[in-house]
């Protein structure tokens, strides 16, 4: 009889001494915010296969340093953080590698509003990103100031520009 | 907003393949918490079960390659007796550059070594390896199995040992690389690393990790600031990477002056000698160590097969060539779906190595593309930390759903027992 016995994988750091939240609740909790995630790095990356990899990191890298969440009501905006964090690493890889091939998407289904797709994805990404999760997510500017390490006055200041620039757009796409 | 546009529909409905690359990812996890469990809890009832190969033996060794390779678990014999421990060490004006371990098995080459400061004053430490004796036209030039380091810290980086003002980093800079090749080495050859040590007067200015631009920016228009970028394990002047980089870039007298690269690149060795001809940067010393590789011996041969098409039922399988030894695996196959289903990725499909009677899941890594004649395939590559022993032959299979009550373990060993005949492909190995 063939047993499984030493699985050779990818390295998944050792993990998550200490945490609470067992390794099942890790997994609904963030298939829980699956759409969440999903629309945030659509909405950084544009980019389906860029999404897939930003949550697969995010999701081992936020099971790896599990132990540094201390309250577990904050985990799917400390699940989001560590998203942003990738998206925008992989944006920078993109910038760094402008000529690579990017990947085959097999499946790339249209936006119901190419045009407001369009507008926001033209804005650039300190004003996207607090747009989305406030407008789209709902998040208050405190927990979007505690996401992307930035002063509160900050995010209402993005925030504000960004609608600016938003509408802008979107007259111009008109 | 009032009279806002609805944000959401700016957004595609959410692909099956994002869920399921989540769903992958989290089993992922499930799968390696559950061996870490039964691993300590069930060390015992695991004994009976499996038949451990003879090759592997438990040790305790510290060691930060092995650890790298294996994570922790148990490392085999033949492994052990490959790590180059001799370590090799040159100090110069306070700073040490040390090669710690080495660990060649004829088709990849592992070490580990460290820049170390015992100034009072903040250094800044260019650093660089290469490979004496070896062509560029051997080492494994696709990204995904090149050459690698940790944390960015790579050829011609530069990382920052000590404190200036209210930035501090470590004194000592441990590094990781690993060079790949493309066909086993049977030849001696040596690692060399390379330090530049140099001061400033500059002041350097910590970045934060999300919004790194704007403080790089802010610290740019002032001249006399240089910015940090930190992480948790590195601290790395990496500039080109942001986007406020070329604005600042043409709004800085300091960088007009010739400190950067005019292509942005981060500092490297092509203009050092601008940061030091502007008097802003000093050298202080040139560290250089070159340590020999111990050529591998003829018992530590690899195992490794060329080209073989295999027709399954819902996709054809062409491995190019599939490689083991003691601390490496390595595999390149092309799979080509004959229907291709949205959501189905290269994630649908399991490889599983087996040597006297034990088998490893082996993990895998690949991309959708269009190959050279035009056709839709998952072009699929495997870089994992080794297995226990030399397996005898490998199989391919194509999963299905996991049944219901139905762990990872027990899933994975339904399909090696019952997977049917066009679902599976075994290549013998020796």
């Amino acid at each position: 009889m063939v047993a499984i016995a030493n699985e050779a994988s990818h390295n998944i750091p050792a993990g998550k001494e200490g945490s609470e939240l067992t390794d099942k609740q890790f997994s609904e909790r963030s298939m829980n915010c699956a759409q969440r995630l999903h629309r945030i790095s659509y909405l950084i990356l544009g980019r389906e296969a860029d999404c897939e990899d930003a949550v697969q990191e995010a999701l081992l890298k936020a099971w790896s340093h599990l132990s540094t969440l201390k309250n577990e009501s904050y985990f799917e905006t400390w699940l989001i953080r560590i998203l942003i964090n990738e998206s925008r690493r992989i944006l920078r890889k993109r910038r760094a590698h402008p000529t690579e091939e990017l990947p085959l998407s097999l499946a790339a289904p249209e936006p119901p509003d190419r045009a407001l797709h369009d507008a926001l994805m033209a804005l650039e990404s300190k004003f996207r990103i607090p747009v989305i999760l406030h407008h789209l997510e709902g998040y208050g500017i405190r927990e979007i100031a505690v996401m992307l390490s930035i002063p509160e006055s900050a995010v209402k200041f993005r925030l504000r520009r960004g609608r600016e620039l938003l509408k802008l757009e979107l007259k111009e796409e008109k | 907003m009032k009279n806002d546009p609805n944000l959401s529909r700016a957004v595609p409905p959410m692909p099956e393949s994002f869920v399921k690359r989540m769903d992958e990812t989290l089993k992922e996890i499930e799968r390696m918490n559950k061996r870490r469990k039964l691993t300590v809890a069930l060390a015992a009832a695991l004994a009976a079960m499996l038949v451990l190969a003879s090759v592997a033996v438990a040790q305790a060794i510290d060691s930060g390659v092995l650890n790298r390779l294996f994570g922790g678990q148990e490392v085999p014999q033949q492994a052990a007796e490959l790590l180059q421990t001799d370590a090799s060490t040159v100090t110069q004006d306070g700073i040490t550059l040390s090669i710690d371990e080495l660990l060649f098995d004829g088709r990849s080459l592992n070490w580990q070594w460290s820049v170390s400061s015992e100034r009072e004053d903040a250094v800044f430490a260019l650093l660089g390896y290469s490979l004496d004796g070896i062509g560029d036209s051997l080492i494994e030039s696709d990204s995904s199995r090149g050459a690698s380091c940790s944390g960015n810290l790579g050829d011609n980086a530069l990382t920052m040992l000590g404190t200036a003002g209210e930035v501090s980093a470590p004194l000592t800079n441990t590094c990781y690389a690993r060079f790949n090749f493309k066909e086993p080495l049977r030849q001696e050859f040596a690692v060399t690393v390379s330090a530049i040590v140099y001061t400033t007067e500059l002041t350097p200015v910590l970045t934060d990790e999300l919004y790194p631009d704007e403080t790089l920016s802010a610290a740019f228009e002032q001249a006399g600031q240089i910015g940090v970028f930190a992480s948790e394990s590195y601290h790395v002047a990496r500039l080109s990477e942001y986007p406020s980089f070329s604005a600042a870039l043409a709004a800085s007298p300091l960088l007009k002056t010739g400190v950067y690269d005019a292509d942005g690149s981060i500092w490297n060795q092509a203009n050092i000698s601008a940061h030091e001809e502007s008097g802003l940067m000093k050298k202080i010393t040139e560290i250089r160590l070159t340590v020999p590789v111990q050529p591998v011996k003829p018992a530590d041969s690899l195992s490794a097969i060329g080209p073989q098409t295999f027709e399954l039922d819902d996709c054809t399988l062409v491995i190019e060539e599939v490689a083991f030894s003691p601390v490496s695996v390595t595999a390149d196959m092309r799979i080509y779906p004959k229907e291709v289903k949205e959501g189905d990725s290269f994630f649908t499909y399991r490889v599983f190595a087996s040597a006297n009677g034990e088998a490893w899941y082996l993990n895998l890594d690949g991309e959708a593309m269009t190959d050279e004649n035009g056709n839709l395939c998952y072009d699929v590559n495997l870089d994992g930390p080794p297995v226990t022993a030399i397996p005898d032959e490998i199989e391919f299979i194509r999963v299905d759903e996991r049944r219901e009550g139905e762990d990872y373990t027990a899933h994975y060993q339904r399909l090696i027992q019952e997977a049917p005949e066009g679902m599976r492909a075994v290549m013998k190995l020796r």
